[in-house]
């Protein structure tokens, strides 16, 4: 292991553009780098992760350095931030995923339950609509709603035409039955 | 984790650091050449001859960026070199400005601007050759700065043609040729001037 001054006098010189001081300085100050990463994360792949960005961030801003301070120092402390940003950021994420586990369950309970019961009271509300109307514009509702189209002009003319009373008698009978206590109203 | 993929991924995290440390001295020489610029808006508002000086320029900028990026002795010549070229620039321009428009009459512009470049090119090359004395490696200091120095002098002394950026290319090299030489052969530590 190189002794500190060593150390700052080799990055002094990546500081100042010699790429042959690169490796020995990373061999140097990886290890402790990522001593320190995995203390305070605790796990190993973030302490990977804390300890790569700690190295990318050091000498990404070599050329701040000045010389006749501790490098070391600098490093460890680029370390402990990185491993408290990415310990953080696990929190967050393990908080933010198992609240949106809880809401998909509360999801799943409620919803198909409110969709069911208002396709239940539609449906319901459907038939007794089409119950009302006479034979023909009820052979004209199912027609429609299985997507039959007559083979001839004729009967598509027919067709549409007894859709379209139907619509209309549909629409009144939904008028009556939805007007909210009117006295008026059979 | 076994040896063999500790290693790989040793190396993997030093590729990416190298690859940020390149990247951010490449960002940071970016920024040192655009000093350059104020030099180039003044040359191209006061030299007639756009095209060359634009070049010169281009060349210049990447001088200064290359300088800069690659660090150690060839960044330690940047402040030399662009004061060289400062003075070699400035000093056509200050003949000219002296004589008037004499570049575009041609009254008189051989009797001053040659002149000037060439003594100016004398003081760079001097200034180059003080200022690798102080380096162990006198060499990417003398090519830096040398070349810093001639591109500012050709960006003014291109008002009068050739013959002013010769004689100053010339007169540049007389004094960084014995210089150049006797700081290579000198062992380090040597005074320049006993």
């Amino acid at each position: 292991m190189l002794p500190a001054d060593e150390l700052d006098g080799l990055f002094a010189r990546v500081a100042d553009g010699d790429r042959a001081a690169f490796g020995p300085v990373f061999g140097a100050l990886y290890p402790r780098v990522h001593a320190v990463c995995a203390r305070i994360t605790g796990h190993g792949a973030d302490a990977d992760d804390a300890a790569q960005a700690t190295m990318v961030k050091l000498f990404e801003q070599s050329h701040r350095y000045e010389p006749g301070r501790s490098v070391l120092g600098w490093a460890l402390a680029l370390a402990v931030w990185e491993a408290r940003t990415v310990s953080r950021s696990n929190q967050r994420r393990s908080a933010r995923s198992s609240t949106e586990l809880a809401l998909e369950r509360v999801e799943d309970l409620g919803r198909p339950a409110d969709e069911l019961l208002a396709d239940h009271e539609l449906e319901q509300l459907l038939e007794g609509a089409i119950a009302d109307l006479s034979p023909t514009h009820q052979a004209a509702v199912h027609a429609t709603l299985r997507g039959f189209i007559p083979a001839d002009a004729a009967g598509a003319a027919t067709l549409r035409k007894q859709r379209q009373r139907a619509l209309v008698q549909l629409r009144e009978w939904f008028t009556r039955r939805l007007r909210p206590s009117d006295p008026r109203s059979p | 984790m076994t040896t063999a993929p500790m290693m790989q991924m040793l190396e993997a995290v030093q590729a990416r650091a190298e690859r940020a440390y390149e990247l951010a001295r490449a960002r940071r020489a970016l920024q040192s050449a655009l000093w350059v610029l104020p030099l180039v808006v003044v040359a191209l508002a006061l030299v007639e001859r756009p095209f060359e000086v634009s070049l010169l320029a281009l060349a210049m900028m990447a001088s200064v960026w290359l300088a800069d990026w690659r660090g150690k002795e060839w960044g330690r010549a940047l402040p030399a070199g662009l004061a060289g070229g400062l003075l070699t620039f400035g000093a056509a321009i200050s003949a000219r400005w002296v004589m008037g428009d004499c570049c575009a009459s041609g009254d008189g512009c051989s009797h001053w601007c040659v002149p000037a470049c060439a003594t100016a090119g004398g003081l760079a090359g001097l200034l180059t050759v003080i200022d690798a004395a102080r380096a162990a490696n006198p060499l990417p200091r003398i090519a830096t700065s040398a070349s810093l120095s001639a591109i500012g002098g050709a960006m003014g002394c291109a008002c009068i043609g050739y013959a002013g950026a010769g004689a100053m290319l010339i007169a540049m090299s007389l004094v960084l040729l014995p210089g150049g030489i006797w700081l290579v052969r000198r062992p380090f530590g040597t005074e320049l001037v006993p």
